[in-house]
C-alpha cells in the first residue's frame, strides 16, 4: 500500500531536530503534485498551502519532522566519541545499540561493556548517556574527527520492516506517522484552504512550531503524532494510555493544551457516524506542537489526533497499520465536514 | 460586594469551561462599560473608550481543577490535574463534576489505608457512588472536568472559599466598573476577563495580541506570609493590596508600580510591596507582547492559595478597587 | 584590548531591571560611531550603522544586566532578607554587597562566629533563608531607605590576574564591550547590510528586551555575544573552554547552519582560532531572538569565562580582541552569496 512506502522512506530518512534536510526534501518531493505553493521558513519549517483562495475556516495540518537522537560533542583521545542526547531519551534504551552518524552516515555502536567484567551491583546500575561512547572502530582523536567532525547528528540504525502482518518496526514513528498522514490527506480534496506545516525542533521545545503559524496563521489547527502505548504487561489499565489496535488516541488534555472543546466533539461524532475505532489519550503526559500553535497571534481553536506507537523515544517502536487507517480516515471525513 | 463574590466563587469555571463564570460577570458590567465583547480565543472584554494610552486589566475567570481520565469496572474514577494542583492536599476533597456529580478524593495503598505515603496522582481515584463503569459513564465521561466543591465563609473581614483565585480579581474588575465615574476615566480602558491562565497564562497572550496596550495591570492573588512558621514572605491580610515588584515570571514596569504607589501614597490607600519567588500572573504574558507591554499587577494577599479554603481579607479587596479607581480617573 | 572601557563597564551596578546605569556610558562611546541611538521602554538601548545598500539587517546583541539578589523583606533587627534565582549561594557569606535603595548602600552577608559553630554546620552550604544582608542600620531606617524589591550587586573588585583581568559583571560587559569596539572598527567602512547593536534588557530573568526589542527592530538575522564557561580545575573538560584560545562558536539546533559556516569560513580565510560549544539550546539571549515573530537565524559567540555569576569572574583579555576581530571581518566579508544563502535552503 502506498501510505506504507511513505512510511518506510520516512522512517529510514535521518532527521533529528535541528538537521531536518533530508526530510523535508523527501516530503517536497511527496507533495508536490497536490500544494499549489511550498516554501521553508527562518526555522525549516516546511509550509504548503492548498485552496487557499477556498471559503471557510482555515485549518492548519501540522506533524513534526524531526525525531530524537544524539549529537556528537566529544572525541576522546582514543577516537570514541561522547554525545549529548538530543530530545527525551531514557538513558536505558542506548546501550549495545547501533548507530548512523553524520552526513555520510557512518557506523557507529554504543559499546557497552562486557557482563563478565562487571561487579555484581554494577549490573543493576544504569549508565548515565553522560558516560557512554560510541565506537566508530577509529585508531585516534585525529582519524576519528576525520570521519566524524564535532556536532555531527547520530541516529538509531533501525530499519522499517513488518514483523509480523500489518504491524510494523522502525524508528521516529514519533513523528513520520504524522507527517505521512499530512501527504494523505494533501493528496485528497476538500472545500476549506488547507495550510501543512511540518515543523521543526518539536522534540527540543516545539520550536518550529512557535514561529510555523506565523506566516499563515489558521483558524483550527489539527497536530496529528505518534503517540505514547503504554498497553504493557504489568502496568494499571489507568496507565497505559492508549492501546495499539483502538485506534486513533484524541487528545482532551496533554501538559500543553487542553483541546478545543467544541471541535473535538465534533471529531468525535464523526468517528461514531462512520463506526470509525477511536480512543482518548489517558495519561496527561507530554505535549505537542499544539501548544505553540494555540497561541499564535489571537489564537487558534486546536485539536491533537495520533496514531498510538509502542516504544517511542527509543531506537524501535512498534504501530499496527490498522491504526494507521483509522486515523487517516478520521481525519479525512472530518475535514470533509467543513 | 460580598454577594457578588459568593455567586462567583459558586460559578463552575475550570480551565477551558468559564462559560458558567463568563454569563455572570457580562450582566454585570453590560451597564457599565462602552461595549462587551468575546474575543476569538473566548475571553469577554469590556470597553469604556478614552483617550491617551490604552489601559489593559486582566483578571481570570478559571480556576484549577481535575480532569476524568479513566472510569474503571467498577466505577471508579482517575483524574489528573488542571493547573497547579496540590496533589499531598487532594486526598480528603470533595470535587465537584460539570452536571453536578459530586466525588471524593482517597487513594490506594493495601499496607496503610489512612495515611498517604506515596503521592502520586496516579494513586488516587475518586468515588462518586457509581456502582459500576456504565452507571458512572452516564455521569461523567473522559474529560469532565471538576473542581472543589465550592463553598463560602466570612467571619468578619475575612473569606474563606475555593476559588478566590482568581474571582477575587473578577470581583475587583466589575466592583471597579461600578465605581468609575466613565467621563473621568483618562485611559482606553480595557477590562479583560481572560480564561485559561492557570494551564500556561493563554487567555492574557492572546488578547493582549489583539489590543495591544500600552499598559497592562492584572489582577490576582498573591501569597500571605503571615500563618504559624510561613516562609519568609513579606505580605499579609489586611495590610492593604500588594503593588507588585516581582514574580517567578516578571519584573513589573518600573513606572507603573511607582504611578501605582504614589496613587497609593497620594489617597492614603495602605498597600504592600510584592517580591515572591514562586507564582506568576497574566501580567507576565501581557509585559512580552510585540514591542512589549508595560506591565504590573495588584494583588490580594491570600494564604492557602489553589486550596478549598483559601482566605483573603476584604479591607485589601476594597482599597484594591479604590487604588485602581483612583489610578484610572482622572 | 581597551582596559579602561572594560573597567568602566563592569564597575557600574546595572541588575535585572535597572540596566538604563549603563545608558550614558554606551551613548557617550558610540555617538560618533553610529548613525542612531535610543533606548526603548523595555530597559533595553540600541545603535544604528547604516550600509550601503542597507537592504538587510544584522542584529548584534549582548545583555547589559548582570546577575543580582533582590530584597523581600527584612527581619526585627533591620537585617535584609534576600532571593536569588542565579548565584550560587555558596559565594555569599563573608562577601561585600552593593544595596540600591533609595541611594546606594555597602552590606556585608556574613556568618556566625567560626567559634561558634559547630563542624557539622560548617559542612553545609547556608540556605538562602539564613542568609541576610547587614548594612549596619535600624529598622526604622531600613523601612524609610531600603523598599522591598531593591537589587543588591556584588561590588566590584576589577584586578590584572597577570595577564587575564578579573571583576564582577564580565558576564556579559564582554559582550556589551565587544559590540562597542566592533563599530568603533568599522568607523570608516561602510558595510553592505546596517548593523543594529541592541544592548538587551532582563536577560538573566526573562529575555525581556531580547523578544520585544527584536520584535520592534526586525533584524533579518542576529548574532549574540555572551560568555561561556572557561576552563579551570573544578570542572570537566568536556563542559569547558580554553582560555586564550579564541571565540567560541556554538554548534546546534539553536544555531543556524549557514551563519556559522560564514564564520568558520572567515576565520579560515584569516587564520583565526576559534573553539566549537556543542549543546542544544545556548543559554543567551539567542534563543529567545530565534523564536520572535517568523523566525530569525541566529549565531551565538562566547568568549570563555572562569567562575560565572560569582563576584570574581575571569577572561583573557586576548579572546576579546579575537571576538571583535571576528565580528568585524564577518561583516565585512558579508557579500550577497552569503545573504542568499541565509534565506535559501537550511
Amino acid at each position: 500500500m502506498e501510505s506504507i512506502e511513505l512510511i518506510e522512506k520516512l522512517s529510514n530518512t535521518p532527521g533529528i531536530s535541528g538537521d531536518e534536510r533530508k526530510v523535508r526534501e523527501l516530503l517536497k518531493d511527496e507533495i508536490k503534485e497536490y500544494a499549489e505553493k511550498i516554501m521553508t521558513d527562518p526555522l525549516g519549517n516546511l509550509i504548503a498551502l492548498k485552496g487557499m483562495e477556498k471559503k471557510g475556516p482555515r485549518i492548519m495540518l501540522n506533524a513534526h519532522m524531526d525525531e530524537v537522537g544524539l549529537i556528537i560533542d566529544h572525541i576522546n583521545k582514543d577516537g570514541f566519541l561522547q554525545f549529548k542526547k538530543i530530545g527525551g531519551i531514557d538513558d536505558r534504551v542506548l546501550l549495545g545499540k547501533r548507530v548512523l552518524i553524520g552526513e555520510k552516515e557512518i557506523r557507529g555502536v554504543i559499546g557497552a561493556k562486557a557482563i563478565h567484567l562487571q561487579e555484581v551491583d554494577e549490573r543493576k546500575k544504569s549508565i548515565k548517556s553522560t558516560e557512554l561512547y560510541i565506537d566508530i572502530g577509529a585508531k585516534d582523536m585525529e582519524e576519528a574527527e576525520s570521519m566524524v567532525p564535532r556536532g555531527s547528528f547520530a541516529t538509531f540504525d533501525t530499519k522499517f520492516e513488518e514483523i509480523t502482518e500489518n504491524k510494523f518496526i522502525g524508528k521516529a514513528f514519533d513523528d513520520r506517522l504524522g507527517c505521512a498522514i499530512i501527504v494523505d490527506l494533501l493528496r485528497q480534496n476538500y472545500n476549506v484552504p488547507i495550510i501543512a506545516l511540518f515543523s521543526t525542533q518539536e522534540e527540543i521545545g516545539l520550536r518550529g512550531a512557535a514561529v510555523g503559524a506565523h506566516q499563515y496563521t489558521p483558524d483550527v489547527a489539527i497536530t496529528i503524532e505518534g503517540t505514547i502505548s503504554n498497553d504493557l504487561p504489568e502496568v494499571p489499565d489507568h496507565l497505559k494510555c492508549s492501546k495499539l489496535g483502538r485506534g486513533p488516541v484524541i487528545t482532551v488534555k496533554d501538559r500543553g493544551v487542553i483541546t478545543d472543546n467544541e471541535l473535538r466533539g465534533k471529531l468525535i461524532s464523526t468517528a461514531k457516524q462512520n463506526k470509525i475505532p477511536y480512543q482518548f489519550k489517558q495519561v496527561i503526559a507530554g505535549g505537542t506542537d499544539s501548544y505553540r500553535i494555540q497561541t499564535t497571534k489571537k489564537g487558534v481553536k486546536v485539536l491533537t489526533v495520533a496514531v498510538p506507537v509502542r516504544y517511542l523515544h527509543s531506537p524501535v517502536s512498534l504501530f499496527f497499520k490498522d491504526d494507521y487507517i483509522n486515523t487517516f480516515k478520521l481525519l479525512n471525513k472530518f475535514l470533509k465536514k467543513f | 460586594m460580598e454577594n457578588l463574590i459568593k455567586k462567583l466563587v459558586y460559578a463552575f469555571g475550570p480551565s477551558s469551561k468559564e462559560n458558567s463564570v463568563k454569563k455572570i460577570i457580562k450582566e454585570e458590567i453590560l451597564k457599565e462599560v462602552d461595549e462587551v465583547y468575546e474575543d476569538n480565543f473566548g475571553n469577554l472584554v469590556g470597553h469604556i473608550k478614552g483617550p491617551n494610552e490604552s489601559l489593559m486589566l486582566a483578571a481570570h475567570m478559571d480556576q484549577i481543577g481535575v480532569m476524568v481520565t479513566n472510569i474503571d469496572k467498577n466505577g471508579f474514577l482517575r483524574v489528573g490535574s488542571i493547573g497547579g494542583l496540590h496533589k499531598s492536599l487532594l486526598v480528603g476533597q470533595k470535587i465537584l463534576f460539570e452536571g453536578g456529580v459530586e466525588g471524593f478524593v482517597y487513594y490506594e495503598d493495601k499496607e496503610s489505608p489512612w495515611e498517604v505515603k506515596d503521592q502520586k496522582l496516579e494513586k488516587f481515584y475518586v468515588d462518586i457512588g457509581a456502582t459500576s463503569r456504565t452507571s458512572a459513564k452516564k455521569l461523567v465521561q473522559i474529560g469532565t472536568e471538576g473542581i472543589y466543591k465550592p463553598s463560602f465563609y466570612v467571619n468578619g473581614t475575612r473569606i474563606t472559599a475555593p476559588a478566590l483565585d482568581d474571582r477575587i480579581g473578577c470581583a475587583v474588575a466589575i466592583q471597579l466598573l461600578k465605581t468609575l465615574r466613565r467621563k473621568k476615566v483618562k485611559y482606553d480602558l480595557y477590562v479583560v476577563f481572560t480564561v485559561q491562565e492557570e494551564i500556561g497564562i493563554k487567555g492574557a497572550k492572546v488578547s493582549s495580541y489583539d489590543i495591544t496596550p500600552d499598559i497592562g495591570i492584572a489582577l490576582d492573588v498573591t501569597d500571605a506570609g503571615d500563618t504559624p512558621e510561613s516562609p519568609a514572605i513579606s505580605l499579609a491580610l489586611g495590610k492593604g493590596p500588594a503593588i507588585k515588584i516581582m514574580d517567578a515570571g516578571m519584573i513589573a514596569s518600573k513606572r507603573i508600580r511607582t504611578l501605582l504607589i504614589d496613587t497609593a501614597k497620594k489617597n492614603n490607600i495602605p498597600y504592600q510591596l510584592e517580591v515572591i519567588t514562586g507564582g506568576s500572573t497574566d501580567a507576565a504574558a501581557i509585559q512580552i507582547t510585540k514591542t512589549g507591554v508595560e506591565s504590573a499587577a495588584v494583588s490580594i494577599s491570600t494564604r492557602y492559595i489553589h486550596t478549598p479554603g483559601e482566605t483573603l481579607d476584604m479591607t485589601d479587596v476594597e482599597n484594591a478597587v479604590k487604588l485602581l479607581k483612583k489610578f484610572i480617573e482622572k | 584590548m581597551n582596559q579602561k572601557l572594560i573597567e568602566e563597564l563592569t564597575n557600574v551596578h546595572a541588575a535585572t531591571s535597572e540596566e538604563s546605569e549603563l545608558h550614558s556610558l554606551i551613548t557617550k562611546e558610540l555617538s560618533n560611531y553610529v548613525d542612531e541611538i535610543k533606548t526603548l521602554k523595555n530597559g533595553s538601548i540600541y545603535v544604528l550603522k547604516k550600509g550601503k545598500p542597507g537592504k538587510y539587517n544584522l542584529m548584534l546583541d549582548a545583555h547589559l544586566d548582570e546577575v543580582a539578589l533582590f530584597v523581600t523583606g527584612m527581619t526585627e533587627e533591620g537585617f535584609l532578607r534576600v532571593h536569588t534565582k542565579s548565584i550560587d549561594l555558596k559565594v555569599l557569606p563573608g562577601s561585600i554587597v552593593c544595596v540600591h535603595g533609595e541611594q546606594e548602600f555597602k552590606g556585608i552577608i556574613g556568618l556566625k562566629p567560626y567559634h561558634l559553630e559547630s563542624e557539622e554546620e560548617t559542612k553545609k552550604a547556608v540556605p538562602i533563608d539564613k542568609l541576610f544582608v547587614d548594612c549596619g542600620m535600624d529598622k526604622e531606617s531600613v523601612e524609610k531607605l531600603i523598599p522591598i524589591g531593591s537589587t543588591v550587586t556584588f561590588m566590584s573588585g576589577f584586578s590584572h590576574l597577570n595577564k587575564l583581568i578579573s571583576n564582577k559583571s564580565l558576564d556579559d560587559r564582554v559582550g556589551v564591550y565587544t559590540i562597542i569596539e566592533v563599530f568603533k572598527s568599522l568607523k570608516r567602512k561602510l558595510p553592505l547590510i546596517n548593523i543594529i547593536g541592541h544592548f538587551s534588557s532582563q536577560e538573566e530573568i526573562t529575555g525581556l528586551g531580547a523578544i520585544t526589542s527584536t520584535y520592534t527592530l526586525k533584524p533579518d538575522f542576529a548574532i549574540a555575544i555572551d560568555a561561556t564557561f572557561g576552563a579551570s580545575p573544578n570542572e570537566s573538560e568536556r563542559k569547558t573552554y580554553k582560555m586564550g584560545k579564541g571565540p567560541v562558536i556554538f554548534i546546534g539546533p539553536s544555531s543556524d547552519r549557514i551563519i556559522n559556516k560564514k564564520l568558520f569560513a572567515v576565520a579560515d580565510k584569516f587564520n583565526l582560532t576559534l573553539q566549537q560549544e556543542i549543546g542544544i539550546l545556548s543559554g543567551t539571549d539567542a534563543t529567545e531572538i530565534q523564536l520572535v515573530g517568523g523566525g530569525i537565524p541566529v549565531g551565538i559567540i562566547s568568549i570563555p569565562l572562569r567562575y560565572m555569576h560569582t563576584p570574581t569572574e575571569v577572561i583573557d583579555p586576548t579572546d576579546v580582541d579575537k571576538t571583535v576581530n571576528l565580528l568585524s571581518l564577518f561583516i565585512e566579508e558579508i557579500d550577497d552569496l552569503f545573504l542568499e544563502a541565509l534565506y535559501g535552503e537550511h
